[in-house]
Order: structure tokens, then C-alpha cells, then sequence
């Protein structure tokens, strides 16, 4: 039997109408990726009660006009009007959620944190005194991955073990998130005891992001339980 | 499908992906598919003894049986595994990660996303018809891929 000339010819014209100009952007559908961990995050904060606002590097409220990274940089940066959210719970030190940061790890090394929930205040000082929010001031951070080749994947992955080493504290949830599923990738850090998750996408069968949104649910809720 | 059919569509999907700005995506599917599958394969091998360690040289050195690893390659149906797999993992889910954000954001009618970087000055900006556009065209796409998936499995 041969291949349907006509469900070629479809895909072909399909494949070209789903081509966004994100995917063709030099991050390569990175940052995308990491927006929509962050909006993962963004939901987890709400279901544990919070209110959310999303404010730019200049305080002003944002409603319609979201301006995010392509690629990482500072906190303080006032050359766009980088969106963040504010995220409230009732009587909690106000949290923010941002992507694409830089932040100081234990060693002084600076990193890039794909999604990165600091404390409000700590955040407010760095946009002052313009300097990176330290690891400390983590609550929360994700390492995001937006790719499929799962060679590749166990090189990101060690880099990762690096970078947790780095800006893990006591009482700090460290993620890696990946679209893609990769074995050899998932066995390290069952063996590192790491929190991950890959196969994360909105059309992914097994509920993945629901369980990692589920994770970030617990971070709140213990950050929660800590602070009142 | 044959395994020629397989193998030509493989080319031409990632010839599409190059054609449209992919060649990144296009790259990182044809080295996943040259990877070849692992799978654990079982040899008799024989010991080695240092006979710095010995008062006298074994008559017969033993053999015993020891686990390695070995690599083919793909076949062209699977390499078309790959490539399905990818499509849907990356250009499918990209389409419909915006309409999730922007219910995040509870983005208004109109509302737009741009990305930038700090040294930009060009972003790149999607707004809400588009991103519903994209939503629509990958809804479409996962249905021929998964049709596809079926053709290539019925015939293996």
C-alpha cells in the first residue's frame, strides 16, 4: 500500500498555516515555552487563594498589552516595559512571578532563571538599587526546555544538576520542565531526586501540566503554611 | 507505507520545517533519528586475569556472560515515528500554549503578546485573532498527524 498522496499534500499545507512567527524567532519557540510554565504557575498561585496582578518594570498596571523576554536578562531592566506578576496571598509577604532572570547563585555566578517567583520586596530593592535577586530570594524557579532531541536532553539535564546545586536553599522548590519526553533524562533525576516533569503541553494526553501545576500548588501552600 | 514512502516523507516534512525558518527543528529530528535505538544485548566474554596476581595461569580462561549496549539504526517507518512525534511535541503544542496563556492573563479581545529582548528593538508581537488562528491550524494538523500515525503503524 502507498502513502495517500492527498494526506501528504494536507500536511504539507497544515504544517506551513501552524508555523508561528514564535517558532521561527531565533529562541526557537523557547520563550514561549517558558511562558506558558509561568502561566502554569501563574493558575497554581490562584487555585491556593492568591490574587494576581500583572504590573510592568515600572509599577504600571499591564491588562492588554503583554510584553515579555526573548532572552535573559536583568530584573532592572527598564529598555521594555517587561511584564511581571504580582501574586497576594492574605497575609504573606507579596510574591512576584517573572521569566528570563538573572540571579545570583550561592557561588556569586550569575544564572539565568527561566521562571523565577521572588519575594516582592527582595524584587523591589533590585529594580532600585539595579542588582540581581540572590538564590536566597527564591521561592520558586523552573528550568525550561524546549526541545527534542534527547541526547541534547541529558546535556541540559547535567547542566541542570549544576545550576540546582547552585541556587537550591532549604524550604525552595527547583523544576525541570521539558515538552519532550526523554528516558535517559527522566532516570537521572529519579536518581538525583529531582522535581521534574517532561511531556508538559497543552495537548498532552497524560496530564502532565495539571500535575505540575500540582506541584506548584504545594510549593504555595507550604510557602503559606511557613509565613502566617 | 512503504518503507520508501516513509523514507521520502521523512526528507520532504523536514525539507517543509527547513522551507518555513525550522532548520533548528529540522536539525534536532534528523539526530534524534540518527541515533538509532538502544537496546541491551547479552555477550559471552572472556575474563581477564593479571597473572601478577596468580601463582599459575588458568588452564582455560572462563567466559562469562556480560550485558552491553547496542545501537541500530531506524528504520525509515520509525524515523516517521520521530518526526510525528516532534511535530506534535514542538509546532503542536506552540499553537495551543497561547490561547492557555492569554487565559491566564484573562487577556481582553484585542489584547497582544510581544516578545523582546533587552537588545532588540523589533519585537515579535501575536495577537489574540492570531493566536486563535495558530490554535485552529494546529487542531487541524494533530488530526492528519494522528491519521498519518495510523498509516504508518497499519502497514509496519
Amino acid at each position: 500500500m502507498t502513502l495517500d498522496p492527498q494526506l501528504v499534500s494536507s500536511i504539507e499545507k497544515s504544517l506551513a498555516a501552524s508555523i508561528s512567527p514564535l517558532l521561527a524567532s531565533p529562541s526557537n519557540g523557547a520563550d514561549l515555552y517558558e511562558l506558558y510554565i509561568w502561566s502554569l504557575v501563574i493558575d497554581a498561585a490562584r487555585a491556593e487563594g492568591a490574587s494576581v496582578e500583572f504590573r510592568d518594570v515600572h509599577g504600571a498596571l499591564v491588562s492588554s498589552n503583554f510584553v515579555f523576554r526573548s532572552s535573559p536578562g536583568r530584573i532592572f531592566s527598564k529598555s521594555q516595559p517587561y511584564t511581571h506578576a504580582c501574586i497576594i496571598f492574605d497575609q504573606c509577604p507579596p510574591l512576584e512571578a517573572h521569566i528570563g532572570i538573572f540571579v545570583s547563585g550561592k557561588s556569586k555566578v550569575i544564572h539565568e532563571c527561566d521562571v523565577a517567583v521572588i519575594y516582592a520586596d527582595a524584587a523591589t530593592t533590585c529594580r532600585i538599587e539595579e542588582v540581581h535577586p540572590k538564590s536566597t530570594q527564591l521561592l520558586l524557579s523552573a528550568e525550561c526546555k524546549f526541545y527534542v532531541q534527547s541526547t541534547m536532553g541529558v546535556g541540559l539535564a547535567r547542566s541542570y544538576l549544576g545550576l540546582v546545586s547552585e541556587v537550591k536553599h532549604s524550604h525552595r522548590e527547583c523544576y525541570f520542565v521539558a515538552v519532550s519526553e526523554s528516558n535517559s533524562v527522566e532516570r537521572l533525576f529519579a536518581h538525583h531526586q529531582k522535581d521534574w516533569e517532561t511531556g508538559v503541553a497543552p495537548n498532552d494526553l497524560k496530564a502532565r501540566p495539571q500535575r505540575l501545576r500540582a506541584s506548584f500548588e504545594k510549593a504555595f501552600r507550604d510557602f503559606k503554611l511557613r509565613e502566617t | 507505507m512503504t518503507e520508501q514512502d516513509a523514507e521520502d516523507l521523512f526528507h520532504r516534512l523536514n525539507m517543509i520545517l527547513r522551507d518555513h525558518g525550522l532548520a533548528w527543528l529540522a536539525t534536532q529530528i534528523a539526530a534524534e533519528a540518527a541515533e538509532g535505538r538502544a537496546s541491551p544485548k547479552m555477550l559471552s566474554v572472556q575474563e581477564h586475569f593479571d597473572s601478577l596476581f596468580l601463582d599459575e595461569a588458568p588452564a582455560r580462561r572462563a567466559r562469562r556472560k556480560t550485558e552491553f549496549t547496542h545501537v541500530r539504526p531506524l528504520t525509515s517507518k520509525e524515523k516517521m515515528d520521530v518526526s510525528i512525534k516532534a511535530l506534535r511535541s514542538v509546532v503542536v503544542s506552540s499553537g495551543t500554549i497561547l490561547p492557555e496563556i492569554l487565559r491566564t492573563l484573562i487577556a481582553p479581545h484585542g489584547a497582544t503578546i510581544s516578545f523582546v529582548s533587552e537588545t532588540d528593538t523589533l519585537p515579535t508581537i501575536l495577537s489574540e485573532i492570531e493566536s486563535n488562528q495558530f490554535a485552529s491550524a494546529v487542531a487541524r494538523l494533530d488530526e492528519l498527524l494522528r491519521a498519518l500515525s495510523e498509516e504508518v503503524r497499519r502497514d509496519s
